[in-house]
């Protein structure tokens, strides 16, 4: 019988407590037999307290705080990279909302058209270029999405099914899901007709996008996610506002709250990130904040194309987490199949 | 002692920008560390600290909220900062180089500007964190990036590929391999770095 000496991703990993932990069980039951892969782990952890050692260093010149007086109308802009100055936003509370509990889970998604590009030709694109909307990851039954590409119907996943497409009636699903690329976050409805291909047209001001929203409660979690896309400006490549609001029925130890657009290829980009310093929420608090995105603009470059958009709710980890693995998402992920 | 972080905090969340003043000052050196071997300039580091510092101003101040993330190295406001800090240094590094390098698996693409022997770098405490900032420096920039956000800023996976704009799975490896790499260059530079004690 060989002995299969454990990978250095696999060990590094295990030094993070990154490892789920039946394979985490696996790799101390290997370690405990095997003194070779012990001494790489035991030189891996010294490289990992050597990096970690290091000295802090002074700045070579004071930090100009100036823009601490700035007042909060005229909010200063950093300087330098121009279009990451707007991922970190402001988060603001709200007052506290009564929401309705029914579902269970901690992340939500709107799918749509985006057209970040030169413009091409007018026409709706091919149904063999309509992405289906797979789930590959996460808890099953805790993603929604919107497919405008398609048909411009909502549609759930449904618990435990690996494939959904965007076929449904577009109706509020019987377990509280519900989306509409039309509607405002509360008005949920019958899917508009597919007329948002994400073309720009001939007449009128073209569009680069349409309105979406979706809204979702999770009952296990004491949250109710929504989010809403709303096209602030007409045009190829105008300005989209991605919100994102969360609140609590009860106390719920919530982190930060994330937005990312899914390319279809599935490159993630993070749009804007806020956190909750005080690490919770209260019942009946709500929090809320949006970004402005350049529609279809991501770390790559500017790409036409279908994106998803995702809001994510980071809890804290479990206490029984190593100190470094910190970050509980609870995420779903959906990409086009 | 004065006031803690999360007090301190929770003054910026009323536009307190005195408060945010003293945090800063209270953790500057550690987020001018990480920038500094990030980016390998000093010039530039201070720039993009800078940057973080009026990110993170603008999205505590106006309506009240901030920082978060992570519980070690003291604070939130400190991990919170760090990732900031992080994504500022990744942006101007991609913005002076092909966007695509840092998405390339091998890494080891733009060797690191070595900055010379700048004050602090002199003033580092003897030859073994000399000869951890050359290993560091020897790396591409991309694992020296991973690493140093893992080790030194201790972002999250999560975090860091976020950051990077990578799937987690690509944060792992490339971590792993920016890892051993560096164990690599510090074996070659001074293998006592990697005694490890008994």
């Amino acid at each position: 019988m060989t002995v299969r000496h454990l990978d250095d991703e696999t060990l590094s990993a295990h030094l993070d407590g990154a490892l789920a932990a039946a394979a985490g069980a696996a790799v101390e039951a290997h370690l405990a037999e095997c003194a070779g892969c012990g001494r790489r782990l035991a030189m891996l952890t010294a490289t990992v307290r050597a990096v970690a050692g290091l000295p802090e260093l002074a700045p070579p010149r004071r930090l100009d705080l100036s823009f601490l007086a700035a007042s909060a109308a005229e909010e200063p802009r950093a300087g330098g990279a121009a279009s990451r100055a707007d991922n970190v936003v402001p988060l603001r509370r709200l007052p506290a909302w009564a929401v309705p509990l029914t579902a269970a889970a901690a992340a939500l998604l709107i799918g749509l058209p985006l057209l970040g590009g030169v413009p091409r030709g007018g026409g709706a694109p091919s149904t063999a270029g309509a992405p289906a909307l797979r789930h590959i990851a996460g808890t099953p039954g805790l993603s929604l999405f919107y497919n405008g590409l398609t048909t411009a119907q909502a549609a759930p996943l449904n618990a435990g099914s690996g494939l959904a497409q965007g076929t449904g009636s577009g109706g509020p699903a019987a377990d509280g899901i519900a989306a509409s690329p039309t509607a405002g976050p509360a008005a949920l409805g019958a899917p508009a007709p597919s007329t948002t291909q994400g073309l720009p047209t001939e007449a009128g001001a073209p569009r680069a996008y349409d309105a979406a929203s979706a809204s979702r409660t999770f009952a296990a979690d004491g949250l109710t996610l929504s989010m809403s896309v709303d096209p602030a400006s007409a045009g190829v490549g105008a300005e989209v506002k991605v919100s994102g609001s969360v609140s609590a029925s009860r106390k719920v130890p919530v982190r930060a709250l994330s937005l990312f657009a899914v390319s279809a290829d599935g490159q993630r980009t993070l749009l804007g990130q806020a956190a909750l310093p005080q690490g919770s929420l209260d019942a009946g608090e709500g929090a809320t904040f949006d970004v402005r995105w350049l529609a279809g603009s991501t770390a790559e470059g500017n790409g036409a194309g279908s994106y998803t958009l995702e809001f994510d709710v980071d809890l804290p980890a479990s206490a029984s987490t190593p100190a470094h693995a910190d970050t509980d998402a609870r995420r779903c992920t959906v990409t086009p199949g | 002692m004065g006031a803690t972080d999360e007090l301190l905090l929770a003054r910026c969340r009323d536009g307190d920008g005195e408060a945010f003043g003293a945090l800063l000052e209270r953790h500057q050196a550690m987020l001018y560390g990480l920038a500094v071997r990030i980016l390998g300039d000093r010039d530039e580091a201070m720039d993009a600290l800078q940057d973080a510092c009026i990110k993170a101003w603008r999205a505590i101040s106006p309506h009240g909220a901030g920082a978060a993330g992570g519980d070690h190295r003291g604070g939130a406001f400190r991990s919170w900062m760090s990732t900031i800090v992080s994504r500022t240094c990744i942006d101007r590094l991609r913005a002076r180089r092909p966007l695509t390098a840092l998405e390339d698996e091998e890494g080891n693409i733009l060797p690191l500007p070595d900055p010379g022997p700048s004050p602090e770098m002199r003033s580092l405490a003897g030859e073994k964190a000399r000869a951890i900032e050359a290993a560091l420096r020897a790396l591409g920039a991309d694992h020296r990036a991973v690493v140093l956000m893992r080790d030194l800023g201790g972002l999250s996976y999560e975090e860091i590929a976020a950051t990077l704009r990578v799937p987690l799975g690509t944060v792992r490896s490339r971590l792993a391999r920016a890892r051993v790499q560096l164990q690599g260059e510090l074996l070659r530079r001074d293998p006592d770095i990697l005694e490890t004690p008994a």
